[in-house]
């Protein structure tokens, strides 16, 4: 038997070389050269989010993720993923959060200068006419039935951030928006949101797979080269959030929904911030799968909660004060009161008590398969080449993502458990059973209103 | 802003050939070993394919509730305690390899799976045939597991979706067949599972030694000494689980799942489709038909969901697909749709439908689809877990190890002729049942009205 080694101390887990440069325009390119497979996935990262989104504007981060497949100067209406599809393209998608907007296709390698030249045509001319903005914002609408107003539980995100970060604060609302603010925008408005951000030297074009960096500049000097980058107002200074919430908030939401559920939220550390690492192994040691404290505690030990895949979650927001969330759904007869405060009395234990060895373990076994996973499509690959790229301007600290985990020692953890765990620092979004005869009924407008907000996550 | 130098467009390039990876299959210990060779890749995924299915489970005593979902239940209960391990000390056992468990159970299959680091292979074997041989299933843990089971499915049903399925099964082939309701059961059936039920099901079809599926590095792992440790000390004999009743002859078109106050509604639109063997034994080849439902409803290109999403604004989007599993295929159609525009959207898919079987997909819709479908076979398996579907496709349907490979060079020379013949006869606009669940006080009439124009 041929050995394989586990450890992955000498490349950080990435087991790929990872090439960088750019254009004169300011486009950022990095290449990841693995031949396994005739494939290529390419992907774009705009640095555009929701937090650039000044008040009346809520929703266009969002908006634009759907624009940028309704045509260019020379690709018809629609015609982007019919032309991805006629050279083989797949797993074509885009995605808007609070920090950025990714667009990502893998493709056969052969057809990799199809898919430049697609990306590049909507940098530089995407069609901004009134129809394709009048049809998205209806697709966006039915986004909206469909993800939040028309399930269950569906708002909870969009109020949990309201909760979480003050009026004004680049965070406050999410990415699917204001219905009425996307309606009343003038097509002069979406223009110039465009210029100042689907701008070259606001992007990274990262490449990932059946392909070279001398291929991948020749052709990215072809397509991209002509396109000029624009200029982009300056954010506006946000002042940092204090440590932790100025709580304990307890929020009720009563509505028709099936069972009475929580959503807990803390203030956490900003994702790449000494501390994050820590956080996430907390995350992971009381919240996530079946061996974690939240789990044979609240589930197996007290059977107060019903079984969950998780029960804490790090979000890794990376501009501003993140948030690590929960959730818990009590079994039928129990006290939601005592399900909450069993909650808390769990986490809070953390603070005094270390994770074991054998915990320690577990979630760092967790963590580094999870991460190889991660890793292992070349799309998926891409995408966290190019976010290392734009979060610390060198794609290569994707290699830091799990020796940070690694190191993380028990002391670090209880220390995090010290610092997110306080009454203080806490959000309770409790939804209540609504009686069927009272029951109103959550509408699009009201929901928009209690919450600009959306969940790209 | 100054008009950019924008690049034209390149000429297309063929792609390079697909070739699935090297399939080994053998008889061993009383089971089966199919394996497929991934050279290089660190992750590895193991399978074990049991009998059982949702069709095996047992009939409903008079006057009882059935006890539907039976056999997912006993595949999620597997893993909640063993003879040597707790149910929490099963679960830390896995995690701790970075593994990730599966368990599910079809019609009539069962389907256990750990995906983990290929180092750690062995150990994931034995965690296997641990959950697997000497599962323990005491109260206390099939009780809290149960409880939640019925909490969770109470949820699902809640949400849309699943009432527009039942819908349509029940219209297709009768709610009082097994095969006429939801395989993972309703919140009443589930409630009526209990320990006792579990365990008798357990016995009955899951003592067989199976098939062991591997897709991983083969040069890194022991093929046979995983099979060892899954087959070894088993004694029993695999049943076959009883085929499905045959539709119902005389089928209602319109069925209507109420929802008061949806915001939206739920389109399932289908009609029974024959098996991968079925279609063998008409002379319809599989590629061809999947190229057709591709061009009919499988991208984001498709007719249905550019007309339904695109230009009419309908919904977020539409899909159909040829199910062309055992025991029966299925055609269906599937949209979440504005509640104001249910009548209009139904009749439109109709209309897109019936317009596909008379007129046919065009040439350049074949070409579209033929690349796009190419370039999906090596994009769609690049994690062990995506082949390893595909290998519970091959015994599933008892295909050779390269069906993969054959059936890709196939799609780059089928023509349009075959496309359309296959659509032509396996489906048929006048036999779809449309099934909706949302707010009928809006929509009745008016759907009403619009099936039976249509």
């Amino acid at each position: 038997m041929a050995e394989q080694s586990t450890d992955a101390a000498a490349d950080g887990g990435f087991r790929w070389p990872v090439e960088q440069f750019s254009l004169d325009n300011g486009l950022r390119v990095v290449v990841c050269e693995d031949r396994t497979s005739p494939i290529a996935g390419v992907n774009l990262w705009y640095n555009v989010g929701s937090r650039h989104e000044p008040a009346g504007k809520h929703g266009f981060a969002h908006l634009f993720e759907h624009l940028m497949f309704q045509g260019s100067a020379q690709v018809g209406k629609t015609e982007h993923f019919s032309v991805l599809q006629e050279v083989g393209g797949g797993a074509i998608n885009a995605t808007t959060s609070s920090d950025r907007t990714n667009y990502y296709q893998t493709v056969p390698s052969a057809a990799l200068p199809t898919a430049l030249w697609l990306e590049a045509d909507r940098m530089g001319s995407l069609a901004l006419t009134q129809e394709n903005l009048d049809n998205q914002r209806e697709v966006v609408k039915n986004e909206r039935r469909q993800r939040y107003d028309n399930v269950p539980y569906g708002r909870w995100f969009e109020i949990m951030l309201t909760l979480a970060y003050p009026e004004g604060h680049p965070y406050h609302h999410s990415t699917i928006g204001s219905m009425a603010e996307l309606d009343g925008a003038e097509q002069s408005d979406f223009t110039s949101f465009y210029e100042s951000y689907y701008s070259p030297d606001n992007a990274v074009l990262t490449v990932v797979g059946d392909a070279d960096a001398a291929q991948v500049r020749k052709l990215v000097a072809e397509y991209f080269g002509g396109l000029e980058p624009r200029p982009r107002p300056a954010l506006a200074e946000v002042a940092p959030l204090p440590l932790g919430l100025d709580g304990p908030i307890h929020e009720v939401v009563t509505e028709p929904v099936p069972l009475p559920r929580f959503f807990f939220a803390f203030r956490a550390t900003r994702f790449g911030l000494p501390g994050s690492a820590a956080e996430e192994v907390l995350a992971v040691v009381l919240g996530r799968g079946r061996g974690a404290r939240l789990f044979t505690e609240l589930v197996t030990r007290r059977e107060l909660a019903q079984a969950e895949g998780g029960y804490l979650d790090a979000w890794q927001l990376a501009w501003h004060e993140s948030l690590l969330s929960g959730m818990a759904t009590p079994r039928p007869g129990v006290d939601p009161a005592e399900l909450a405060a069993a909650y808390f009395e769990v986490c809070e234990q953390a603070a005094t008590l270390p994770p074991t060895e054998a915990e320690l373990d577990r979630a760092r076994s967790m963590l580094a398969a999870d991460w190889a996973r991660e890793l292992s499509p070349v799309g998926a690959r891409a995408d966290q080449l190019g976010r290392h790229a734009v979060l610390f301007g060198d794609a290569a600290r994707v290699r830091d993502r799990l020796p940070e985990f690694m190191a993380v020692t028990a002391e670090d953890v209880r220390a995090a458990a010290e610092r997110i765990f306080t009454p203080g620092n806490r959000i309770t979004l409790e939804y209540r059973v609504a009686e069927a005869e009272t029951s109103e009924r959550a509408d699009a407008a009201g929901a928009a209103e209690a919450a600009e907000a959306e969940a790209a996550r | 802003m100054t008009s950019p130098r924008l690049a034209a467009r390149p000429a297309p390039a063929p792609q390079r050939p697909y070739v699935f990876p090297e399939v080994r299959r053998y008889p061993l210990l009383g089971g089966e070993v199919v394996a497929a060779h991934l050279p290089g890749q660190p992750l590895a995924w193991l399978g074990l394919m049991l009998g059982g299915g949702a069709l095996a489970e047992p009939a409903a005593a008079a006057g009882a509730e059935p006890l539907d979902g039976l056999s997912r239940a006993t595949s999620g209960l597997l893993d909640e305690g063993t003879e040597n391990y707790t149910a929490d000390e099963f679960g830390a056992a896995v995690e701790s390899l970075g593994g990730r468990w599966g368990a599910d159970s079809g019609w009539q299959s069962t389907k256990v799976t750990i995906n983990l680091p290929t180092a750690l292979a062995a150990a994931g074997s034995e965690l296997l045939a641990e959950a697997v041989r000497r599962p323990a299933f005491r109260d206390t843990d099939t009780r809290r597991f149960l409880s939640d089971l019925a909490s969770a499915k109470r949820e699902q049903f809640a949400r849309p979706g699943l009432r527009a399925q039942q819908a349509l099964r029940g219209a297709l082939y009768g709610e009082q067949t097994r095969y006429g309701r939801l395989a993972g059961g309703t919140p009443d059936s589930t409630a009526a599972l209990d320990g006792a039920a579990v365990r008798a099901f357990h016995a009955q079809w899951l003592r067989s030694p199976g098939v062991l599926l591997v897709a991983a590095d083969l040069d890194l792992v022991d093929l046979d000494a995983l099979a060892a440790t899954v087959f070894g000390d088993v004694e029993g004999v695999g049943l076959p689980t009883p085929d499905a009743d045959a539709p119902l002859a005389e089928r209602t078109r319109l069925v209507i799942a109420d929802r008061p106050g949806a915001v939206q509604s739920t389109l399932q639109i289908g009609h029974p489709a024959p098996t991968r063997t079925g279609l063998a034994e008409i002379g319809v080849d599989p590629v061809a038909l999947r190229m057709a439902s591709t061009i009919l409803g499988g991208s984001f290109s498709s007719r249905l969901n550019h007309e339904l999403r695109e230009v009419k604004g309908y919904t977020y989007g539409a899909h159909s697909t040829f199910d062309l599993g055992r025991p029966q295929g299925l055609y269906s159609m599937s949209a979440e749709v504005r509640t104001d525009s249910t009548a209009p959207a139904v009749a439109d898919t109709l209309r897109i439908i019936r317009e596909f079987v008379e007129g046919g997909a065009t040439e350049l819709e074949l070409e579209q689809t033929r690349s796009y479908l190419a370039g999906a076979t090596p994009i769609g398996l690049q994690s062990p877990g995506a082949v390893g579907e595909r290998l519970i496709e091959m015994v599933r349907h008892d295909l050779p190890g390269d069906f993969v490979t054959v059936e890709h060079a196939r799609l780059l020379e089928v023509t349009l002729d075959e496309v359309n013949a296959a659509v032509r006869a396996v489906l048929r606009p006048a036999d779809l049942v449309i099934a909706v669940e949302g707010d009928e006080s809006i929509f009745g009439a008016e759907l009403a009205k619009a099936v039976k124009a249509a």
